[in-house]
């Protein structure tokens, strides 16, 4: 067993950055702290095993969505590949510039701005599992496309697909919340 | 809008991602110079991966790093 000393030091500062992907996951405090938890217990024990001098924030990772997948899924049936629909690029920098002959720096600025944290993390948890697990990856924790590759254990081509259609669904869940705060005018046009 | 423009907007993610090659990287770099519109495109992109990317944070509840490290004790 590794030393406890050696293996805090090495991975307590990523506690908050694997909580918050947790949350996002579980989207509860409770399962998430349980998430967390069982992952740093795993990766504990199996801390001989872990390389120096590799990834060891990517090796986290990888235990804690190996865990969520098995253990804390509310559906422990593999999750059903949804089909997101066509989605346009650059979803909302588009909607903004639509019918107004284009948009204006204080319109983008306020609907960035806008956006409260809540909107945002619901907008997350909305996502599809298979897309929320890249952007989480991606998004929160800047893992580059290798690096979720691995995780994930799926190909490179499926991680880049999987994560653009992924932040376009969440582009198009920001605008519906943008309209619902009254940020921005005009409809969601059907895709 | 030109052909260009579509290569731009296809690629956004990619190149902001940096996953792009130089070549690519390079030839949407010099359009963005002559294309206000990309350009305006880009950044905000930009500025919405930072915005969501800020407000995913989450604070730690209390006392969480002490109960892990008992947790760990325990396992001992």
């Amino acid at each position: 067993m590794a030393d406890q000393a050696t293996f805090e030091a090495d991975t307590m500062p990523l506690a908050q950055q694997l909580y918050a992907a947790a949350m996002r996951l579980t989207r509860n405090p409770s399962d998430a702290e349980d998430l967390v938890q069982e992952t740093y217990l795993k990766a504990y024990r199996a801390y001989h095993t872990f390389q120096e001098g590799t990834n060891l924030k990517a090796w986290l990772y990888r235990i804690l969505t190996n865990t969520f997948i098995n253990n804390y899924r509310r559906d422990s049936r593999r999750p059903q590949e949804v089909d997101l629909g066509e989605l346009q690029d650059l979803y909302l920098f588009r909607r903004l510039n639509d019918g107004s002959g284009g948009t204006t720096r204080s319109a983008e600025d306020q609907l960035l701005e806008g956006l409260v944290e809540e909107d945002i993390k619901r907008a997350v948890e909305e996502l599809p599992e298979n897309f929320r697990l890249p952007v989480l990856l991606a998004d929160l924790e800047g893992f580059s496309y290798k690096e979720i590759a691995q995780i994930l254990e799926i190909p490179i081509g499926t991680v880049m697909s999987r994560l653009h259609r992924g932040r376009k669904a969440l582009e198009r869940a920001l605008w519906d919340f943008a309209r619902q705060r009254g940020l921005v005018g005009g409809k969601t046009p059907d895709e | 809008m030109s052909r260009p423009c579509d290569v731009c907007f296809h690629n956004v993610y990619s190149y902001l991602d940096r996953e792009i090659n130089r070549i690519q990287a390079w030839r949407i770099r010099r359009h963005l110079t002559r294309c206000g519109g990309c350009q305006s495109a880009y950044v905000f992109e930009e500025k919405l991966l930072l915005m969501v990317k800020t407000r995913l944070r989450e604070d730690l509840p209390p006392d969480f790093i002490d109960r892990l490290r008992r947790a760990l004790s325990d396992e001992k």
